[in-house]
């Protein structure tokens, strides 16, 4: 008996000193306390760190902090939302480049370069450095090898030119209106060539796998720790040429449940949550009510549209395009699925764009009129069966899928409603192989003609989702891509908006707010084209 | 090979199914649980006479109510009817579960019957693929297969069915190499019945109380397992109201304080566990007190 | 024959197994939708890269030789790249392995801890209120849906009551993880002696351990109770009943001791069970370990830490019930000559 009164002793004993740790441990640790730290959380894993290539939203917001890109786009104070600024078309600022000029009429851009600028390895950042990640953009596997062609018409690294120490040039075939948005675009991110060229191999010239996982620039902040599922942790760098940024360092905890999120944000135990979709509209207008929380929400170019694949019957027929747009529910949408977080969509372009016009489209929510197209069209009687992909877990998509089946059915459609995961949503909207979806798309680049050829020339595979082929449109895509008359370029914008909004190549739906919920006394959040966080500019009020 | 997953080989002659039915009713627990799915069957085969509104009904207008006189159980954001939605998302829910096990019991068992039977080389690559299978947990087999095939209602029972096999099969081949060896079987040779006559009229109804029990168990187990799988992005697609999912999307709002939305269903899936669970458990012990299992 | 003929024929036993997991395990994966190399390459890759990363991961030989590809590649330690983390899978797994086992084990130690008791008490009190009781309580744990525990527990007790820390996955911020020893931080954190480390990660182990555990008490509390009325109706009980010794003495002593026994079997099934359970539970708290993981991956089509994550947990229930088997050999010499 004694052996067991000694275990159950012992037993007593652990349990009541377990207990004891767990319960009474709240008291967080001063270590690292003294630093000012910015704790934030997000969804993502980074997948990739190589600036030039394409990536998770992870990726580029880590991109987007501890690297800089040649030139910037400009933001200017939000009107009545105090500690928010906002980038507006056309503007730009300096970056790696202090200045800009172009030359012959247009087609030479140049860059003077920063002066004093030095790479973490202490050497100075002059036109050969710059060059060397152009070099490495239009020549390496990724995502500018493509812009570059398309948007420039730089094919060749002979047209980077080195003019002089601070002197870059940059020799297009003739002027483009995108030049200067495509030296912002992160994605030409400033690298030590030094670096990059010890880590390349033999058949890894540009050090692609090395650059996944490490970064060799210089931004604002740099990367001290990535554990995938964990958390990722920057450290502000003190020398940086903008200044020594507010918080030395920002903490992504990986949190992949979204009520969890909220709840953190809640307990005030994180500042802020970042990243596109990571809050759902119901929760943001949750906790918009919560004391010690803010919402910021400001007008975005972030697109979603019912995609109607144009190449497959019965949405090849026109009049049945016509017929959903007048059927979708708009005004019913915004409030019930978005919560206010965005806005009708009255075009293809987006409202922020240049050229955007509202008055073109004639769509409302009519389902008598919806229904008179259905049988001009010669349905109406049998029911259409047509499948509705939405993708698991986007959860504005699913719910405005719910809506726009009950509108749908009203009109002789059986829909049903197809919850594909992103990977395969992917796939099969890549093969054509979707009737319906609800498809999203950002422009970075916020010019009208980057927008319309993405979305609607035919030979932009892989992103013209509804299959579109308009002769007329990829002419009048390409004739005014380069055009330099602006009023040439905006008429051009508008027939083009009525040739597609007349074709109802999209159902519209919405332009979806950049949102984000942080802590109320957060300021100097500054929202650019491309939507990724900027924690330099950030500070406590 | 004695895997501990498998259930017991076990005694259990041909049993009254009244003496069963009686003896159940001492039972009391196991026997209100069997009342209980009753009611939730008949609810689901009355759903269009029992459930106040058409379970797809959208109302904008009655958005996220709470509980009231209109709607008992609340409203979603759409404004459908949550009492409605659980209502027929019974259907749902048991059809997927019972058909799901009902095939499985059918191939395992049969299969099972045949390779106890014969033995030899079917009986060997039998139990080996079956040894392979019952290595997955079942969860992550059928997170597996709905990720491969699509998760359709068909696909996610198909799912479901798959993980369940391998215990039939298992379950009847080690009853049959028992059973192969009683008397009644050698009678029935000697009386020159064929094979198949007597795998599947003398010694297979032998077999079928373990697997009942099973059946049972199991039947619970695929309820959840279609929830979990709502849970991680793979469940069976609306419109269908499924249970699993409106707790899944109900759970994912837990925050904004509209609780009815996750409560009532995720009672819908408690209550039908736990019930499958109970009626198995006084099954098994009726039928054979030193039988064990899981899942 | 000896014990050792013993465990090698169990061995030998679990090789064809082990071939037919991986052989189901690489299928699952081939048929699974989506090309990884457009999911490795991204949505912008050219033709002709796409090309290139398909005939560098092999995706456009016949199944047969991606089959060998792949298990060669298992015997090599590759298990591929993850398209979402691009890392190599290995280096995932075991920085997040170590975070698996840890809370495997000590929902296992819940689940034993309230399971063995609550069996033993139902099978004492066999159908008495008791353990009508016992068993509902035990099957409540297992009948909710644990995504929807967790979640219930995370806004109780970490919103509302605040006794939970944040569900932010091991540590509590500011923490460093103890040396690594076994990668369990509660255990490397006692052998170092690091008390801070200690109290903050069995802080964070609480809430989902027990949500997990939960769901494990009534499998436990179901094979104890069976176990215990095998043994209560056995001859040596009946013959200690008829000695006249105190009910006590029987119930606890005597037949509990035997009924320990099974309890070996109990935490190796259980641990299989565990596994697949952890895949929903860690997601809840932000758990680092190779279950988030997997769910992540299966979203998102990245099928190396899939096949990986599908692959280790089949093996991992295959090792632990030949475990079970040799631990029976051992208690029970019978076995090995069946």
């Amino acid at each position: 008996m004694t052996s067991d009164t000694r275990r159950r002793e012992f037993l007593k004993f652990a349990a009541s000193s377990v207990a004891a740790v767990t319960f009474t441990g709240t008291a967080r640790l001063a270590a690292a306390q003294e630093k000012r730290t910015l704790t934030v959380a997000w969804d993502a894993d980074i997948d990739t760190l190589d600036p030039a290539s394409f990536k998770t939203s992870a990726g580029y917001t880590v991109q987007a902090n501890v690297y800089d890109s040649p030139l910037m786009w400009k933001v200017q104070p939000v009107e009545g939302k105090p500690g928010v600024s906002q980038s507006k078309p056309g503007e730009i600022e300096g970056g790696i480049a202090q200045s800009w000029s172009f030359e012959n009429g247009g087609s030479t851009l140049v860059l003077n370069i920063r002066k004093g600028v030095k790479l973490p390895s202490g050497r100075d950042v002059n036109a050969t450095t710059v060059k060397y990640l152009l070099d490495r953009g239009l020549q390496s596997p990724g995502y500018m090898r493509l812009l570059f062609p398309r948007l420039l018409g730089v094919t060749k690294p002979e047209q980077f030119k080195v003019r002089d120490e601070s002197t870059i040039e940059i020799n297009m075939p003739a002027p483009s209106p995108m030049a200067l948005d495509m030296m912002a675009l992160m994605n030409n991110a400033m690298l030590d060539p030094d670096e990059v060229k010890a880590n390349a191999t033999a058949d890894d010239a540009w050090a692609a796998n090395w650059l996944k996982r490490n970064t060799a620039g210089l931004g604002p902040y740099q990367l001290v720790k990535n554990q995938p599922g964990v958390e990722v942790v920057l450290e502000a760098q003190t020398d940086h040429w903008r200044g020594r940024p507010y918080f030395d360092r920002v903490v992504f905890k990986y949190v992949p449940n979204e009520a969890d999120r909220v709840l953190l944000l809640k307990r005030k135990a994180i500042d802020m949550v970042v990243g596109r979709s990571t809050l759902s509209p119901r929760n943001v207008k949750a906790l918009e009510a919560e004391p010690g929380l803010k919402t910021v929400s400001v007008p975005d170019t972030l697109c979603h549209w019912l995609c109607m694949n144009t190449q497959k019957a019965p949405l090849d027929n026109v009049k049945v395009r016509q017929a959903i747009n007048y059927a979708i529910p708009v005004q019913a949408i915004i409030p019930s699925v978005l919560y206010g977080f965005g806005t009708e969509m009255k075009s293809p372009v987006p409202s922020l764009t240049p050229g955007y016009d509202s008055t073109i489209s004639p769509y409302k929510y009519d389902i008598a009129k919806a229904k008179e197209l259905m049988r001009e069209a010669g349905f109406g009687k049998e029911p259409i069966p047509i499948d509705l992909a939405v993708r698991a877990g986007w959860q504005p998509h699913e719910q405005a899928s719910v809506w726009l089946q009950t509108e749908l059915e009203k009109i002789g459609f059986k829909v049903s409603i197809v919850k594909e995961t992103e990977a395969t949503f992917r796939q099969i909207a890549t093969k054509g192989d979707h009737q319906l979806s609800i498809e999203s798309w950002q422009s970075w680049i916020n010019d009208p003609f980057y927008h319309l050829f993405f979305n609607f020339h035919s030979t932009a595979k892989g992103t013209n989702s509804s299959f579109y082929s308009n002769p007329e449109v990829d002419k009048l895509i390409d004739e005014n891509m380069h055009e330099t008359d602006t009023s040439k370029r905006l008429a051009a914008a508008k027939r083009l908006q009525e040739i597609v909004i007349g074709d109802a190549v999209w159902g519209h739906l919405w332009y979806e707010n950049w949102t984000r919920v942080m802590r109320s006394d957060l300021v100097g959040i500054e929202k650019r084209w491309d939507s990724y966080e900027r924690f330099f500019s950030m500070k406590l009020a | 090979m004695s895997s501990p997953l498998s259930v017991s080989s076990s005694i259990s002659q041909p049993a009254a199914s009244s003496l069963t039915w009686r003896r159940l009713q001492r039972n009391p627990i196991s026997f209100a649980a069997l009342c209980v799915i009753m009611l939730i069957a008949a609810a689901a085969i009355l759903a269009p006479i029992l459930a106040p509104y058409a379970p797809d009904a959208t109302d904008p207008a009655a958005s996220l109510q709470p509980p009231s006189w209109h709607h008992a159980l609340g409203t979603d954001e759409f404004g459908r009817d949550q009492l409605s939605r659980i209502i027929f998302a019974a259907r749902v829910d048991l059809l997927v579960a019972f058909a799901a096990t009902f095939v499985a019991v059918s191939i395992g068992g049969l299969l099972g019957a045949v390779v106890g039977y014969s033995r030899g080389w079917a009986d060997t690559i039998a139990m080996r693929v079956v040894d392979a299978l019952m290595a997955f947990p079942a969860f992550v087999l059928a997170m597996g297969i709905t990720a491969g095939l699509g998760n359709s209602t068909t696909n996610v029972a198909i799912a479901i069915s798959i993980t369940q096999i391998p215990a039939y099969l298992r379950l009847t081949r080690g009853e049959m190499l028992r059973l192969r060896e009683m008397e009644y079987a050698d009678a029935a040779r000697t009386l020159g019945n064929p094979t198949w006559r007597i795998v599947l009229i003398h010694l297979l109804p032998n077999c079928l109380p373990p697997l009942i029990v099973q059946a049972t168990l199991s039947t619970g187990f695929a309820l959840l397992t279609m929830a979990s799988l709502s849970f991680i992005g793979l469940g069976i697609q609306p419109p269908q109201s499924e249970w699993g999912v409106m707790t899944a999307e109900g759970a994912s709002q837990i925050v904004t304080g509209e609780w009815w939305l996750f409560l009532f269903p995720g009672l819908a899936i408690m209550i039908s566990v736990l019930a499958f669970n109970l009626i198995g458990d006084g099954l098994r012990d009726l039928l054979d007190p030193r039988m064990r299992g899981l899942r | 024959m000896g014990f050792f003929n013993y465990v090698m024929r169990r061995f030998a036993l679990a090789l064809p197994t082990l071939f037919g997991v991986s052989v189901i395990c690489f299928t699952l994966t081939y048929l699974l939708p989506g090309n990884p190399a457009m999911v490795k390459a991204g949505p912008f890759a050219t033709p002709e890269h796409l090309a290139v990363m398909e005939h560098q991961m092999g995706l456009d030989r016949t199944f047969p030789e991606q089959y060998y590809r792949y298990v060669s590649g298992i015997f090599k330690g590759d298990l591929g790249e993850s398209a979402s983390t691009g890392r190599p899978v290995s280096l995932d797994f075991l920085q997040r392995l170590p975070a698996t086992l840890e809370l495997n084990l000590a929902s296992l130690l819940i689940a034993i801890v309230i399971g063995l008791p609550l069996g033993v008490l139902s099978a004492v009190h066999r159908d008495t209120l008791i353990d009508h009781i016992g068993r509902v309580v035990g099957i409540m744990g297992v009948a909710m849906p644990s995504f929807l525990t967790g979640l219930l527990f995370v806004y109780v007790f970490f919103y509302m009551l605040n006794l939970a820390p944040s569900p932010l996955g091991r540590l509590g911020s500011g923490i460093e993880p103890p040396a690594q020893i076994t990668g369990l931080y509660v255990i490397d954190s006692l052998i170092t002696g690091n008390w801070t480390t200690l109290q903050s990660s069995l802080h964070q182990l609480m809430l989902p351990a027990a949500t997990l555990g939960l769901s494990a008490i009534a499998p436990v509390a179901r094979m104890v109770r069976s176990t215990m009325l095998e043994i209560l109706e056995s001859d040596y009980i009946k013959a200690a009943w008829a000695a006249g010794l105190p009910a006590r003495t029987v119930i606890y002593r005597d037949a509990l001791r035997n009924a320990l026994i099974p309890v070996i079997t109990i935490s190796g099934i259980v641990f299989g069970f565990l596994m697949a359970g952890n895949a929903v539970v860690e997601s809840v708290f932000s758990w680092p370990g190779i279950g988030n993981y997997a769910v992540t991956a299966l979203l998102t089509k990245d099928s190396a830490p899939i096949q990986s994550f599908i692959l280790f947990v089949a093996v991992t229930c295959v090792m632990v019930n030949l475990a079970v088997d040799i631990a029976y050999g051992l208690v029970d010499p019978r076995i090995r000559f069946s």
